[in-house]
């Protein structure tokens, strides 16, 4: 029956870190990893690394049958997601202004290895701050707009974060997400984005570029520790994973990343993604970043080997939630200062606030 | 060990911890209820369903229950989830089972692309199979339910599930869903069937199932070849009439009609060909259900299907 030590987060990672392991994994413990696989968006990755250790054909066929669906949708929405990036292309055509594709879509047009079964839900995109206005109107002109229509959240994205409120096309379903630079306007780490710019990659064929070698993990790096949103902190770890992997055999890769952080004022995000990759998946690391004060480092030790174990909701455990408490407070505090994430969250609790009373007095939904 | 040897108190106690996995064609269903009406409903109509006990994987986890907001205490409502998550607004308590049958519908619809799955029904009989392709409304599950109780055997008066690796079809057999003056024609047409409560006033008006034929679900698993691409009209006091149907418009309606094609790009496309390859196509118009189920007795398989010519 049940074993209440069996703990599917923890079997998952062990999968990430070596999929050879996929073909001992029984039938029942599938039962408690394919929902949480899905979750974290990662049953196409595991897929991928089945396919690629040579084991999958060993696999039982009802499990292939949930892993072969879940490739098929990742499939489709990479091809989606291929298609709204030339269609991006050609809306800003003429404009003479530089694309640069963030995460999933950069992994994937490029072949990088964290491409692999990846479930991609937004289309990400960068552009020079100074087009960004510019890039809009075009882009609306083009036939897309924001579904962001509560005045708090669109001036909430305009006025402090590094992107626009998201943009759909109004024939299509990929969410675009046009960002200035990668991380907050309002964050205490001083990031001079054109620099990102100036080191950009052609990715070839496609019209548009990516981050270079170096910032491609930075970006992952600063994304995870710096905003504070842990729950697919695994999926984010383990790009950073294959992404450390896939460079290390170029020839000085590691000094030059630790002095690429350093420019950027990312030593801090590179240390801790060196150190949880470590820990998660026995990485390892021939040019660590400095060390942060010890005290913080334990700190965060304490919260993100807990928070960094994916669960699903119903299935998280109250030290892993209130770890995951902490480090969204973190990624708060570095993302914007005291005063402001004080007005910040106070407004956001008035709005939640006043939306749960309006619930209360809807009325009874249409008896279907 | 079938859902029918379990008392109703077992049944609703195995429901309400730990779930009933359930062997539903090619998938395993894993519901988790504590509400009594579904419990009794589904104790009636899946009677003749295997419990799994062996596998211990579903592919698709429901759970319906009460909501646990105040709203509970004014009105008695049902809330579906698939994998812990709500996915529709809540329906009236009482018509729970209902809400399970559109959902397991829904959830298959999302989950499954390990398959083509186009909206149709599909039955069997000397080892070959008609699609029926139709809109709602255009008297599909009547047709179908018709058939099943003149000898054709069940897959499924909703989804036809096409392998792509060899373009048979896999049977899904469950109740079937009669809707407003189907449910009382299907009754004194089919007397002995076994039916499910009347839901009246859904949003597909009055709603009844009635319970697969048990060849239908002791087969389950069963694949068959499909050869017939039937779309089915019901057309008052018409005789009825089978026309030829072309072959390439057969395969962008099938397209229109599936809920993966797209998702399933080039696969789902080879899918569809190969079964176009493989079956005669027909538009089929007819008023009365006896003159349909012989005008199906008499369709001669084809032998890209595997029959053998005389």
């Amino acid at each position: 029956m049940k074993d209440a030590s069996f703990i599917p987060g923890r079997l998952l990672i062990d999968l990430l870190a070596d999929p050879r392991k996929v073909a001992g994994v029984s039938l029942r413990d599938w039962d408690r990893l394919v929902p949480l696989a899905r979750w974290v968006r990662l049953l196409g990755r595991l897929r991928a690394g089945a396919i690629d250790t040579g084991v999958y054909p060993d696999l039982d066929g009802h499990v292939r049958n949930i892993l072969d669906s879940s490739w098929t949708v990742a499939q489709d929405q990479n091809a989606l997601m291929a298609w709204e990036v030339s269609r991006v292309r050609d809306a800003l055509r003429g404009m003479d202004v530089p694309i640069v594709l963030l995460k999933g879509a950069a992994y994937m047009l490029s072949g990088l290895p964290p491409a692999r079964g990846r479930f991609a839900s937004d289309l990400d995109i960068m552009v020079p701050i100074d087009r960004i206005t510019e890039v809009e109107a075009r882009m609306t002109e083009k036939g897309y707009s924001t579904f962001v229509h509560d005045p708090y959240d669109d001036h909430y994205y305009r006025r402090w974060m590094h992107e626009l409120p998201p943009m759909v096309h109004r024939r299509r379903t990929t969410v675009i997400d046009v960002h200035h630079t990668i991380l907050p306007r309002t964050t205490r780490i001083n990031l001079d984005p054109r620099k990102l710019f100036e080191r950009a990659v052609d990715i070839p064929g496609q019209g548009v570029k990516r981050l270079c070698d170096e910032d491609l993990i930075l970006h992952s790096a600063a994304h995870l520790f710096c905003e504070g949103e842990f729950d697919l902190a695994i999926r984010d770890l383990c790009d950073m994973n294959d992404l450390f992997a896939h460079f290390a055999d170029q020839k000085g890769f590691g000094g030059a990343l630790l002095a690429r952080a350093q420019e950027l004022d990312l030593l801090g995000p590179l240390f801790y993604a060196q150190r949880y990759t470590h820990h998660f998946f026995a990485t390892r690391h021939d040019t660590p970043a400095p060390q942060p004060s010890a005290w913080c480092v334990k700190l965060m030790d304490s919260l993100v080997h807990r928070a960094a174990i994916p669960a699903r909701p119903n299935e998280s455990t109250s030290a892993r939630r209130l770890a995951a408490w902490g480090l969204f407070m973190r990624g708060h505090f570095i993302k914007m200062p005291l005063p402001l994430l004080a007005m910040h969250l106070t407004v956001k609790s008035w709005l939640r606030f006043t939306h749960f009373v309006q619930r209360l007095f809807e009325k009874k939904p249409q008896d279907a | 060990m079938k859902v029918g040897e379990l008392t109703i108190t077992e049944l609703g106690q195995r429901l309400a911890f730990g779930g009933v996995d359930l062997h539903v064609g090619p998938i395993i269903v894993r519901l988790k209820t504590r509400i009594a009406s579904l419990v009794e409903n589904f104790a009636t109509l899946y009677a003749d369903y295997p419990i799994d006990t062996r596998t211990g994987l579903a592919d698709i986890r429901v759970t319906i229950d009460r909501p646990k907001s105040l709203r509970r205490y004014l009105w008695p409502l049902s809330v579906f989830k698939l994998e812990g998550r709500q996915c529709f607004e809540p329906f009236a308590l009482s018509k729970a089972f209902a809400m399970f049958e559109w959902g397991l519908n829904w959830s298959v619809m999302n989950d499954v692309h390990w398959m083509l799955n186009i909206h149709s029904a599909v039955v069997e009989r000397n080892g070959f199979c008609a699609i029926l392709p139709a809109p709602p409304g255009s008297g599909k599950s009547t047709l179908c339910a018709a058939l099943v109780n003149r000898g054709w055997r069940l897959f499924s008066d909703e989804m036809a599930l096409i392998q792509p690796i060899d373009g048979r079809i896999r049977p899904m057999p469950r109740p079937i869903n009669l809707k407003n003056n189907a449910i009382e024609l299907m009754r004194s047409y089919a007397p002995d069937a076994v039916f499910g409560p009347l839901f009246e006033y859904t949003q597909k008006g009055a709603v009844r199932h009635m319970r697969p034929p048990i060849d239908s679900v002791e087969r389950m698993h069963e694949t068959a070849l499909p050869s017939w691409v039937i779309f089915p009209r019901y057309e008052k006091d018409s005789p009825p009439k089978l026309t030829h149907y072309s072959k390439a418009q057969t395969l962008i309606r099938l397209a229109q009609n599936a809920f993966n094609y797209s998702i399933l790009r080039k696969v789902g496309f080879d899918t569809l060909a190969t079964l176009m390859d493989r079956c005669d196509c027909y538009e089929f118009v007819y008023s009365n259900l006896d003159d349909a189920v012989e005008t199906f007795n008499n369709l001669k398989p084809t032998e890209a299907a595997g029959a053998v010519s005389p």
